[in-house]
């Protein structure tokens, strides 16, 4: 061995042992927050993941992993708490299933069957040539066998339909300024109360639409769902305030008698219906009674229920009450 | 009026593309060979045309065009507004038009004088593309729309019919954020599709090769140089792809495995391979059959890719709106797989002759393996990005294949691959011994380990790092080692080092291209080393206005906030001073651009020979700013590299077209 | 060889009618594995004054909390059954939970003031999105269902309307676990 050798030698075998101590002394850190974030996907976002992902959401399930981590989990315990959470759909790993293990089987096998096509192509010998079929033929027939199989693929695409068709698409993806909510909602509450006319609310629910249709100015939808309540067996405080709205819709109607009557019947289902006696007092008013109001203004302010902004309103019809008595 | 010129346009592609593939399909052996030149122009004129109409209704504010009034504005940038032009769907469709005419023009071109039936029915396939993309556009893509009903801003509805009395909204859109935002997401586009339509040509060829049923090399030979081009354009596709991630995303890397991302990668992937089992086949005649199938592939894999970025049935970061394209470039899909492969299954045999690689030590014995890495590699990109699907196939659950797979199948078979490249590197043609080899190898592998104790001894701890820092090194030394070598004998007889260099590297384009572009891996493979093994993190990291603050043996102090307000964004940012030992190093401007419909933050990057410091803004108020901070050692060597490998492809690409004999006559 | 490519080709296209089968199918949020679980406690900040509000503290009242934010369409939607909801219900057996996720307290009351309030609705702020990833939120608007024992019983996705709200509802005071349902989508 000459000089030369020995040196190159040992130089090599130097490099190795410093390469493996190197190597070996590398430690396998603590757990990494961004490779725990790199498995969990973003869920507001498609196809990021939390490690990758700017959104707050993102952010904020970082700051729980870095707490998690702090707490001492392991990868594999953070994992499980978000996806006991969010489901096991958001983590970025397949699981191993059938499927998962096929999956990571696929380089180990593409490499084994590679180099087993290699090994017997570099075997295989010339075979003698098959009948030579023209060119333009074979290209004609492939040209319809893929129309057909085109068409074969979409109808397969049909039979297979996984997912749940009732697509919840989430808020952020949805925009549409031009929506109409209050005439939605509205019609939302006629099916509501058409599907549920026997629960418990149903009475409640009707003066809720009654009320949205009575401050709407839609009177004759409000005495409808109005009388709909009378004609159900409605509690007291029910009865009273649709008998009291029912009365100011006849009074804007200009039938005052006829909401004098209803007025009545309110106060005399709840003697405590401040609406009612508002309603009757401006009814007085206008009829030149003005004195018969006076009474049910002072009641009024005296009421506790009634919100004290209201009170300058009172103080005012009070006023013209007894200015015009 | 715009609108009616690029309709036009459209419609003379689409004729001109069927009228170059019935006449070039349509002739019969041992008939005049019939004058292309006339629908070959027609393509040429019609893209030309459509394209520059898009581009003048664009810089014009023409809003009575749906495309411009819902992807520009009058606010919008002169230069993106040019980039819109290729910024959304329909757009993209025209360029891939104009790229797909050019590829057709030069291959007209090329051979305008030495044609024969091999290249008359290549054109007619691609004339059939040619078709296929210019259908879109005149139908479901369309960007000639004009606008019927135009909304407060941009363009609700639409007709087709260009002579319409249309409507133009005051104001248009304005586009993507995202393009807006860095000038590179104009520039990415377009490189990749010289890549993916590049990709065309050698398809093309394969099956009128696969038609005309004599065997031989020319249709490898014939594309070859479009096949470089279209390869080195993919490369800097996706390096730029992958730049513009990290100098805009904000999230501290380049590469996620996106599923369109990988779309970009599996054509990449195959093209790769195709360069090195070419060469076996025009030195050695072997792996005849096997190129077919790789050429096959890698065309109905730009078209998969397509499929997959434009119809959203993965989900992606990057997936454009579903739109009524998606369904047809699926079909386009399976009519490519169904037409290639089946030609191949049913005349592979008549053209390509079976060749033996004899040798498995032999540089054809290493291609072979390169290819078997590389297409294991490639089907498990495949099979990962498109699992998801299989899964949902067969069971009511959405599963993610995250990177974390991604990376741990690619680490080995990366690996692998730098071995085998390194050995290839050295080993000859037709046969060696392994004594041979061994010799050859010994210099390189000495070098390599010794890199490797040094990188242990300068305190790399990574184990991942280290392989990959050895395993570059041996696939850069032989290359080196030759260039010192040749270079020496010139100095020797009175040339400078320099003369010297340039003399061998012009000599041999070809091969001096080709290990170019190994060179480039072995940088790009100690970037991802570097970058990746060794980098370190620290999120939110709070900055109290002009209060120093340590951060990974730098001092970071967050001076003020700034706003300033642009017709089309806000941005908001922090001046950050970084200081090492006191003294210091930059400013950064870290940003948040407030985009109205998007917020887009953009990183401050200060680079240097021996390290990165990423600092993305995350929030900002007066007082404080939370920030992120990288820190990606020898991060530049993954871009360098990356160019160097494209510059390789072009290297190669400069030289002398040889036409060399085939090997089995 | 070519029985292989024709395998090949089968192969593919199989796969491709796998996709074409996607085509068309919008994205869904995966069901909530919390159905059946307790309600994890955590203290809520009331959005508009002091104090807070524990959504395990409502013991034998149902609980409907729902996720929201001002620059969330849909909820702009939602809003006016939830008022209605709660004015009908009137904090009477049934509570309503208004959790404001990812925004800007301004820009939550502004929302308040603009679309109404209820006075039987509690409306509280998720400091760091806490609740939300309690709660495994996916997008807004998103509403749980915990019944009088504290456990999480129905989920609803997306956009909610009376209808929906009073079903589940009403599922609850009988006893039964309505689970998980999407909301209405409103498409243009």
């Amino acid at each position: 061995m000459t000089a030369r050798k020995v040196l190159s030698w040992s130089f090599t075998l130097a490099a190795v042992a410093v390469l493996g101590w190197g190597m070996l002394a590398a430690s396998s850190a603590d757990v990494d927050p961004l490779a725990v974030g790199d498995k969990i996907a973003c869920p507001k976002c498609e196809g990021e993941s939390i490690a990758s992902s700017q959104t707050p959401t993102a952010r904020a399930m970082m700051e729980v992993v870095d707490e998690r981590i702090g707490e001492g989990l392991t990868e594999r315990e953070i994992l499980d708490w978000f996806a006991a959470r969010y489901g096991p759909d958001i983590l970025l790993e397949p699981p191993l299933d059938l499927g998962g293990v096929a999956l990571w089987a696929v380089p180990v096998v593409a490499v084994a069957g590679g180099a087993f096509l290699a090994f017997r192509a570099a075997r295989v010998r010339r075979r003698p040539d098959g009948p030579a079929s023209s060119g333009r033929y074979s290209l004609v027939v492939l040209g319809a066998g893929a129309l057909v199989l085109t068409g074969l693929a979409f109808g397969i695409g049909q039979f297979v339909q996984p997912r749940a068709p009732g697509s919840a698409v989430s808020g952020n993806l949805e925009i549409d300024p031009n929506q109409d909510l209050d005439g939605v909602t509205n019609a939302e509450m006629e099916a509501v109360l058409e599907q549920f006319a026997d629960i418990p609310e149903a009475n409640r629910m009707r003066l809720a639409l009654a009320r949205r249709y009575f401050e709407e100015g839609d009177y004759s939808r409000a005495v409808a769902q109005f009388q709909l309540v009378l004609g159900n067996d409605p509690t007291p405080v029910e009865a009273s305030e649709a008998l009291g709205r029912i009365g100011w819709i006849l009074f804007a109607n200009g039938e005052a008698s006829a909401a004098e009557v209803a007025y009545l019947q309110a106060l005399d289902a709840l003697a405590t219906n401040s609406e009612a006696k508002w309603f009757y007092a401006i009814l007085l008013v206008e009829e030149d009674r003005g004195a018969e109001a006076v009474p049910l203004l002072e009641a009024l302010l005296d009421d506790e229920s009634v919100p004290a902004e209201v009170d300058d309103e009172i103080e005012r019809l009070l006023e013209t009450a007894r200015s015009g008595s | 009026m715009i609108a009616v010129v690029g309709l036009l346009g459209i419609v003379a592609g689409v004729v001109g593309g069927a009228w170059l593939a019935l006449t070039a399909l349509s002739h019969r052996p041992g008939r005049p060979l019939p004058d292309l030149g006339r629908p070959v122009m027609m393509l040429m004129w019609g893209s030309a045309v459509s394209m520059l109409a898009l581009v003048a209704g664009l810089v014009a504010d023409d809003f009575s065009i749906r495309y411009v009034a819902n992807h520009s504005a009058r606010s919008t940038p002169l230069v993106f507004k040019v980039a819109s032009a290729w910024g959304a769907l329909e757009g993209s469709i025209v360029l891939w038009g104009l790229v797909l005419a050019v590829a057709v023009g030069w291959s007209w071109r090329s051979r305008r004088t030495t044609a024969d039936r091999l290249d008359v029915l290549a054109l007619g396939v691609m004339g059939v593309v040619a078709v296929f993309f210019f259908g879109l556009m005149a139908t479901v893509a369309n960007p000639f729309e004009v606008c019927t009903a135009p909304a407060a801003i941009g363009c609700a509805d639409s007709s087709w019919w260009p002579f319409v009395a249309g409507e133009a909204p005051a104001e248009g859109r304005g586009p993507n954020p995202l393009l807006q935002n860095h000038i590179l997401m104009a520039i990415h586009p377009p490189m990749l599709y010289l890549g993916y339509v590049g990709l065309t040509a050698p398809f093309a060829y394969a099956i009128a090769a696969l038609l005309l049923g004599t065997p031989g090399v020319e249709w490898v030979n014939r594309t070859r140089r479009l096949t470089l081009l279209a390869w080195s354009f993919l490369t800097i596709g996706i390096l730029l792809g992958a730049w513009w991630s990290y100098e805009v995303l904000g999230w501290g890397g380049y590469w996620g495995w996106d599923p369109v991302e990988n779309a970009s990668l599996l054509p990449w992937i195959t093209a790769t391979a195709f360069l090195h089992s070419s060469a076996v086949q025009v030195r050695r005649g072997a792996l005849q059959a096997w190129n077919f199938v790789l050429v096959i592939a890698s065309f109905a894999l730009t078209i998969l890719g397509t499929f997959l970025t434009r119809s959203g049935v993965i989900t992606s970061v990057h997936s454009f709106t579903e739109s009524a394209i998606s369904p047809l470039l699926l079909g386009f899909f399976v009519v490519v797989v169904v037409v290639g492969l089946g030609l191949f299954a049913l005349r592979a045999h008549l053209v390509a002759v079976p060749g033996s690689v004899d040798r498995a030590v032999s540089r054809e014995g290493g291609l072979l393996v390169n290819n078997v890495l590389l297409s294991a590699w490639a089907l498990t990109v495949l099979i990962g990005t498109i699992y998801p699907i299989l899964v949902e196939a067969f069971a009511t659950r959405t599963v993610g294949v995250g990177r974390g797979f991604f990376d741990a199948t690619t680490l080995p078979l990366a690996f692998a691959l730098l071995l085998v490249m390194g050995f290839a590197e050295v080993a000859p043609w037709k046969q060696a011994s392994w004594t041979a080899i061994r010799t050859r190898v010994a210099g390189p592998a000495q070098a390599a380990l010794g890199v490797g104790a040094g990188a242990v001894l300068l305190g790399v701890r990574s184990r991942g790092a280290l392989v990959a820092i050895v395993l570059a090194v041996f696939v850069a030394t032989p290359p080196l080692k030759e260039l010192a070598r040749q270079g020496k004998a010139r100095v020797e007889r009175g040339a400078t080092w320099g003369s010297a260099l340039v003399g061998i590297v012009g000599r041999d384009r070809g091969y001096w291209g080709g290990m170019l572009a190994h060179l480039g891996i072995a940088v790009i493979v100690i970037g991802i080393a570097g970058s990746g093994g060794l980098a370190t993190t620290d999120r939110e990291i709070t900055l109290p206005r002009n209060q120093p603050v340590a951060v990974a043996g730098y001092t970071l102090t967050y001076e003020n906030g700034f706003t300033t307000t642009e017709p089309q964004r806000t941005v908001t940012g922090a001046r950050i001073e970084l200081r090492r030992d006191g003294d210091l190093v930059s400013v950064l401007e870290p940003t948040i651009n407030d985009y109205r419909v998007q917020a887009v933050p953009t990183p401050a990057v200060d680079t240097s020979v021996v390290r990165d410091v990423y600092v993305s803004l995350r929030s900002i108020s007066g007082d404080r700013a939370i920030v992120d901070m990288y820190v990606f050692p020898l991060q530049w060597m993954v871009w360098v590299g990356g160019f160097v490998v494209a510059a390789g492809g072009f290297w190669s690409l400069s030289g002398k077209a040889r036409v060399r004999e085939t090997a089995h006559a | 060889m070519r029985r292989w490519t024709w395998l090949v080709i089968g192969i593919v296209v199989v796969f491709a009618g796998f996709m074409a089968g996607r085509l068309d199918l919008a994205e869904t949020i995966p069901e909530s594995p919390l159905i059946g679980s307790p309600v994890t406690d955590m203290d809520l900040p009331f959005l508009e004054g002091p104090g807070t509000v524990t959504l395990a503290d409502f013991h034998g009242s149902i609980v409907v909390a729902n996720f929201w934010a001002s620059w969330c369409t849909p909820c702009r939607e939602e809003h006016p059954a939830f008022v209605a909801a709660a004015d009908l219900y009137g904090g009477d057996g049934v509570q309503f939970v208004a959790i404001n996720h990812e925004d800007t307290e301004a820009a939550a009351i502004r929302f308040l003031d603009t679309y109404g309030r209820s006075d039987h609705q509690l409306v509280v702020r998720d400091p760091g999105s806490r609740a939300g990833i309690e709660f495994g939120v996916f997008g807004l608007p998103e509403t749980f269902f915990i019944d009088g024992d504290g456990v999480i019983v129905g989920r609803v996705a997306g956009a909610i309307d009376l209808p929906i709200l009073v079903d589940f509802i009403t599922q609850i005071q009988q006893g039964t676990t309505p689970g998980e349902r999407p909301g209405t989508v409103y498409r243009p």
